[in-house]
């Protein structure tokens, strides 16, 4: 009935079929717990932290010694801004004492203090379809497995895997990344997902919301891993679905992902009594 | 010696994939660098040796990326089955082909990856950045491969002297 190349055609296809389905399922599946970890990351990051080094030294150089005319003048603008900045700062600094004194009249609960740990983004995900990073840090800093991962401005990710000296993390636009949030201004709440790409999307967000393009998306803390406010995003698009009680916003996270070479990972994750305590006064 | 070289090799493309092309957008749309080099020793090595190496590969590749653990090892396997199965009864001497044959071997690889993520997110389908993304990896693909296999060629004919 079929020719042998024809038979070898199908069985190829057969194949395939199975191993991407098997592929899927290790991929949804999968939780490495112990064992020896990544050990190829100990092959390679070093070769990275070098490749990094060369390429920062080569920035520094371009920027000291090919940009020290522009570089005087910006000083000039920012000793400006700092002057106004200062000026500022005085105001906030007695806003927080003011803060102070009313949430102690309010009787509020401390919020945890949280050590950070500076990490350099030494190497990228090799696939483009997926979003991690390797930083500089791993468990002799102090860093485990969960820990949330933030950038100056915004929510970054989440450490996935550990070793002694370097960590993987899960960049918040990946596909596989979700982080518990709500809309700043409604208090609207959801899950924001990863894209594979720049943006993110934030689902699971009841209809009866009336959110407009611009509005902030800060994480709720509920989620134990991020502590609660910090910022992710902003909403890009609104996405009705035709039925259903929820719609879908297109967020655009705050921190530009393709120009991370630095991150901050938190280092003592969110206490279960203070998670508890979140969830029941939120 | 040859497997020093296509270790090095390897290890020198990774290091250059995950750490000095993400400074420089232009190479953005860049495709796996090994891609070529699996295609490169199923095409004109023999199968034992090229397995170690490839083998090599999947391994750094599957611990560096998110993707779920095990795709690049099958994946490389593909590809190296492509490769083997198309050395059989196609006339490599042709350079202007074999372009066009790393390239197929590009989309592939593009196409497991997509078929994994559409299983692992239903609501995902396909968008025509995505079509561009991986149009834009076949032009790199086909302007890169000659100089890549010239300089593999050079490696592999090379004999110490002595």
């Amino acid at each position: 009935m079929f020719s042998r190349k024809g038979v070898i055609l199908i069985c190829v296809i057969v194949l395939v079929a199975l191993n991407i389905m098997v592929i899927a399922f290790i991929g949804q599946n999968y939780h490495p717990t112990g064992g020896p970890g990544p050990v190829g990351i100990y092959l390679i990051a070093p070769f990275q932290k070098i490749a990094t080094n060369i390429i920062s030294f080569a920035k520094d150089v371009w920027r000291h010694y090919f940009f020290i005319a522009a570089a005087a003048k910006e000083n000039d603008l920012l000793k400006k801004e700092l002057h106004e900045a200062l000026k500022k700062n005085q105001q906030y600094i007695e806003m927080e004492l003011v803060n102070k004194r009313l949430r102690a009249l309010l009787n509020f609960k401390k919020e945890v203090n949280r050590n950070v740990v500076t990490a350099e983004v030494i190497g990228k995900d090799p696939s483009r379809w997926y979003k991690t990073v390797i930083i500089d840090k791993g468990t002799k800093d102090k860093i485990v497995k969960g820990s949330a991962v933030v950038a100056p401005l915004g929510v970054a990710g989440q450490v996935i895997e550990t070793l002694p000296h370097y960590s993987k993390v899960q960049l918040m636009t990946d596909r596989n990344s979700s982080v518990d949030a709500v809309v700043q201004k409604q208090g609207a709440r959801g899950i924001v997902k990863g894209d594979g790409g720049n943006q993110c999307s934030f689902e699971y967000v009841l209809r009866k919301h009336h959110i407009k393009v611009g509005d902030v998306i800060v994480t709720t803390g509920l989620d134990g891993v991020f502590p609660k406010g910090q910022r992710v995003g902003h909403v890009f698009g609104i996405v009705e679905h035709g039925a259903g009680n929820f719609k879908e916003l297109i967020i655009t996270p705050y921190v530009d992902f393709e120009n991370i070479n630095e991150l901050m990972v938190l280092l003592n994750p969110i206490p279960r009594n203070i998670f508890n305590s979140f969830r029941d006064n939120p | 010696m040859k497997y020093v070289w296509q270790f090095g090799l390897g290890l020198v493309l990774i290091v250059t994939q995950t750490t000095i092309l993400p400074y420089f957008g232009i190479f953005d749309s860049i495709y796996d660098l090994l891609c070529p080099l699996v295609v490169y020793l199923g095409l004109f090595q023999p199968v034992r040796n090229a397995v170690p190496v490839i083998l090599f590969y999947s391994f750094l590749m599957d611990n560096l990326s998110g993707a779920p653990p095990g795709f690049y090892l099958t994946s490389y396997i593909w590809l190296l089955i492509y490769a083997v199965a198309l050395s059989r009864f196609m006339d490599l001497k042709n350079k202007l082909i074999q372009p066009f044959i790393v390239a197929l071997g590009v989309v592939i690889e593009n196409c497991l990856n997509l078929s994994v993520i559409m299983i692992l997110t239903p609501s995902w389908w396909f968008s025509s950045t995505i079509v561009w993304q991986i149009a834009w990896q076949v032009v790199w693909v086909i302007a890169v491969t000659p100089f890549l296999f010239t300089f593999l060629n050079r490696i592999h004919a090379y004999k110490p002297s002595g």
